[in-house]
């Protein structure tokens, strides 16, 4: 009983420690919220909360003046179509590194992985200068284009896929199912966890892009993604960080809604019953 | 119809140790051939049962998934119904298999996991219906179409995995070792539904197996590998009462097959060996194969099986002091010293007599010369065999 | 015979595999080994404005990077920034993976506040801390009572910027460790609490070296990150002359490439910065041997 008690209390004090860190933690974007809904003569007095939070102007301002509606739209588009081009690609070369010998197997797949030897930030300029040449700057191609290779999705994937037997493949080919097939109708209903952490990881790592999405639309500016559109709400002279905290808010929605939905997946997942014992 | 001939079929595999060592450090490949099924010959005819048996890793499942087209044939040839099939896709074989951990679609139902099988084929739902239903009904499962996989019994699975090979019904049928996940119980019950399901389908079947007691009562014939090479190939029977090795031998039979070094000599008319002290003279049968030994003594290995050994307290030829004594209920296992051998006998329960089988006491025992089988000593192969059954 | 119709098996897997790579190995070859080719050989030749090269220029453009009077500071920021953001994000998110190990009542709740951060973008995160650490209307310096200057001062810009990295690598790290944390074995665990070891005793000879593997992993990522770090200082720094207090090796690439449009002096910097990762990812590695515990 005297155990137990001293466990409740010492559970108690962590929890309340912990609770205590993680406001410390997402304090900023705690300010970042009550901030939004400040006036602009409220926000020169930095006291925490707003005096109402009915004042909606800022982000009606950040929409409407900001054009963020058209970004948040543009990010959308670039996010989702990029993301499902990287999918398509990963799935494919994973079942072919999976169910496939050939020779050559472990060159292609270190060629692939080898992309992640190399920061993206280090090929920066010349995949500007490669993408304008194919005439791609200020479009939505322009923006996704560069990141279609996902190494780390594939080896994820590919990992998924090794779990599953391959006795589960020869009986579906011997009934005449071909790859796509057995990839739409057998593999992807089976790793439905993975695929969709990874879709959610990838759509949140595209959406929340932003020095690419910066120089590939930098001469355009109604093609800029939201993450660039938010830091083009204030300027050095003009301190209105209202405003911009509104179009933060904005921005942060969809990579909050699907960050919860993926910690929620990566809870589950799992085969069982295909198998013996 | 549905023949299936094997010419010489072969299979190497280059295998490659440690493929991939890490990012950083050296892959180390040793690459080295393993004939994995040699020189495989065989002709199987239409509707028959074949079992190839054999111990782990003796090539019985490569051959099996070089039928079913999973595998490259290296060499040699194979053909269904006389037309060759190396260059077929195993879809267009017309051959349905069972896996051995029944490879179902955990994500499907019962009724999927089999339509799944024959949907590309029939394009009418219907038809497609009918027949699920039909070989569900055959199964006993139709009470079990909704559910998930995860949901059987290891006992469904089975007949799961086995309704969506029939569904198709094909020319061939391919089992490996499908009966090695169940318990003791099921296995008994499900090998003697195979024996009936047998009979309701039109299909040749080639089914792989350890287990000899599969192998024995559901084979027409047997085919016995061992490292990639065909040991012997006969009925059950056959294998059994005329082994042609002494590794088929002593495969076959539970216990297994007393097996002592002898030497064979000339003596006058015929050939002699000594046993345990006792000059044992050999049949005429023998004397053939023997006297082309040029040899003053021949070495051989003598097996006899231990069902054919009979005991008593007194008056058999020779005597051994029991080391254990196993009741296995309806039969008694007799494990003896021998002059330093150890000598397995087995004795009905209903055959049992007034016979002291504790340890340590001495028990005599006899068999009958014809009853034993010569191998020799180097080659193990029975010196009898193809002589008298004139195979 | 057989050899025949062995390829033709093969031939058909063969022109299957082909198809299956082919998309991701042409992008891989199109937007990252490609550009990486001609970052190098930017690196050793002239060219124009235009990202064209007009001949080979040897050693030139790096004795040009090198001993521009800016370089030296960049590199020395980048360094300490990596320097002190790794060590410092590993003993963050390493007491938070601690503290939360066992699953208690309100587990999930800090556990989401710790993991929020990494759902937050870089330039949503920049513009939070550039208005909170605000000198005139930022919340910091009123909550504290505090005059400092923050990003606007040329003495504790470097150091916010810090602050700001660190925070945005909270949120992955410690998931990471803490699911090396709950993946040990429950019977370790058990084993420490029969033997009567003390916590400081079990967490630093036993949870430590058992999740070391994640630990190094966590170690390598975040390093490869700092020496990329360049956002914070295009974002709220503003590429300019004046904004040198923090310019690092690739915020200076940033701006040589697309402000100045002097790509032999990006190249040059580029893959100095990506040699440097690499040395010191080879380093650890070397390292990893004595120091990293993998299980048998």
């Amino acid at each position: 009983m005297k155990r137990k008690k001293k466990d409740f209390l010492f559970d108690t004090l962590v929890t309340l420690i912990a609770s205590f860190l993680g406001i410390i933690i997402i304090f900023p974007l705690i300010y970042c919220f009550l901030s939004s809904f400040k006036t602009p003569s409220e926000f020169l007095n930095p006291k925490l909360l707003p005096s109402s939070f009915l004042y909606l102007d800022n982000f009606k301002n950040a929409l409407e003046r900001g054009n963020l509606l058209r970004y948040t739209l543009n990010s959308f588009i670039i996010a989702f179509i990029g993301t499902v081009v990287r999918m398509v690609l990963s799935i494919l070369a994973a079942y072919a590194f999976t169910f496939y010998d050939f020779k050559g197997k472990n060159f292609f797949f270190f060629l692939i992985l080898g992309t992640m030897m190399i920061p993206g930030d280090v090929l920066l300029v010349t995949n500007y200068l490669t993408v304008s040449k194919l005439h791609l700057l200020n479009t939505y191609l322009g923006v996704m284009i560069v990141s279609f290779v996902s190494a780390s999705q594939m080896f994820m994937l590919r990992q998924r896929f090794k779990t599953i037997p391959k006795d589960m493949r020869e009986a579906s080919s011997m009934d005449g199912y071909g790859d796509l097939w057995f990839i739409l109708k057998v593999l992807l209903p089976l790793s439905k966890p993975v695929v969709t952490t990874l879709f959610v990881q990838s759509f949140i790592n595209l959406w929340n892009a932003y020095l690419w999405p910066l120089i590939v639309t930098a001469s355009s500016p109604e093609m800029r993604t939201v993450m660039v559109g938010i830091t083009r709400l204030n300027s050095w002279e003009d301190e209105n960080y209202q405003l911009v905290m509104a179009g933060v808010c904005i921005s942060l929605i969809p990579s909050i809604i699907l960050f919860i939905i993926m910690r929620r997946n990566m809870k589950k997942g799992g085969l069982d019953g295909s198998l013996v014992g | 119809m549905a023949s299936i001939t094997l010419k010489n079929v072969t299979k190497v595999y280059t295998s490659s140790q440690s493929v991939g060592g890490g990012l950083f450090r050296k892959n180390k490949e040793k690459k080295k051939d393993v004939v994995a099924v040699k020189d495989f010959s065989m002709e199987i005819k239409d509707k028959e049962f074949v079992v190839l048996l054999g111990p782990s890793g003796c090539g019985k499942s490569t051959t099996l998934r070089m039928i079913a087209g999973l595998e490259e044939i290296d060499r040699g040839e194979l053909y269904i119904d006389d037309v060759l099939m190396n260059d077929t896709e195993s879809k267009d074989r017309d051959v349905a298999m069972v896996f051995q951990n029944y490879a179902l679609y955990p994500h499907m139902s019962v009724f999927d996991n089999m339509a799944f099988a024959i949907r590309k084929r029939i394009p009418d739902k219907k038809e497609v219906d009918r027949k699920v239903r039909e070989a569900a009904g055959i199964l006993g499962i139709s009470e079990y179409l909704d559910r998930k996989p995860r949901e059987l019994s290891g006992g469904q699975r089975q007949r799961v995995a086995i309704g969506r090979a029939i569904v198709r019904n094909p020319k061939v049928m391919l089992m490996d070792e499908p009966l090695s996940n169940l318990d003791a119980k099921l296995r008994n019950q499900m090998r003697s539904e195979l024996l009936k399901l047998r009979k309701r389908i039109d299909a040749t079947f080639v089914y792989v197996t350890h287990d000899q007691t599969e192998a024995m009562t559901l084979g027409d014939r047997v085919v016995v590998m061992k490292d990639g090479e065909v040991m012997q190939i006969g009925k059950p029977d056959e294998i059994y009462s005329n082994p042609a090795s002494l590794f088929v031998a002593t495969f076959i039979g539970n216990p297994q097959m007393n097996v002592i070094p002898v030497s064979a000599y000339r003596k006058s008319e015929g050939f002699y060996i000594n046993l345990f002290g006792k000059e044992l003279a050999l049949g005429v049968e023998y004397s053939s194969t023997l006297s082309k030994r040029n040899e003053s003594f021949i070495p051989l290995m003598l097996g006899i099986r231990p069902e054919y050994i009979t005991l008593d307290d007194g008056g058999g030829l020779f005597e051994g002091e029991v080391m254990i004594s196993e009741h296995t209920g309806n039969s008694i296992i007799v494990h003896m010293n021998v002059d330093g051998t150890e000598i397995v006998a087995l004795e009905e329960e209903r055959n049992r007599r007034e016979i002291n089988y504790t340890q340590d006491s001495i028990l005599h025992f006899s068999f009958s010369l014809s009853d034993v089988y010569l191998f020799d000593a180097v080659s193990g192969l029975n010196i009898t065999y193809g002589v008298g059954n004139g195979q | 015979m057989g050899n025949n119709v062995k390829s033709l098996k093969k031939r058909r897997d063969n022109r299957r595999v082909f198809l299956l790579l082919l998309p991701i190995t042409l992008f891989a070859i199109a937007f990252v080994y490609f550009p990486f080719i001609r970052t190098i050989i930017n690196a050793f030749s002239k060219v124009n404005s235009k990202g064209v090269v007009k001949g080979f220029a040897g050693l030139e453009n790096f004795i040009y990077t090198y001993s521009r009077k800016d370089f030296l500071p960049a590199l020395r920021h980048t360094l300490t920034i990596a320097l002190v953001n790794v060590p410092l994000t590993l003993v963050i998110t390493l007491s938070l993976a601690l503290l939360s190990e066992k699953k208690r009542k309100f587990s999930s709740v800090y556990e989401t506040m710790f993991t929020l951060p990494m759902s937050v973008s870089m330039s949503a995160s920049c513009m939070i801390f550039k208005s909170m650490f605000s000198p005139s209307v930022g919340f910091i310096n009123y909550f504290f009572s505090l005059k400092l200057g923050w990003f606007e001062s040329s003495d504790t810009a470097l150091f916010s910027c810090i602050i700001l990295t660190v925070w945005m690598g909270i949120g992955f790290d410690y998931l990471l460790m803490l699911s090396a944390l709950r993946g040990i074995p429950k019977s370790v665990m058990e084993a420490t609490k029969v033997d009567g070891i003390s916590l400081p005793r079990r967490i630093f000879f036993v949870e430590i070296p058992l999740i070391s593997p994640t630990i190094f992993y966590i170690f390598c990522t975040n390093l490869v990150l700092c020496m990329m770090t360049s956002a914070p200082m295009i974002i709220i720094m503003g590429v300019s002359a004046e904004s040198s207090a923090t310019n690092t090796l690739m915020s200076m690439m940033y701006q040589s490439g697309f402000s100045s449009s002097d790509y032999g002096l990006a190249a040059v910097l580029s893959l100095t910065a990506f040699v440097l990762t690499l040395l010191f990812t080879i380093l650890s590695f070397m390292t990893e041997r004595r120091r990293v515990h993998y299980e048998a």
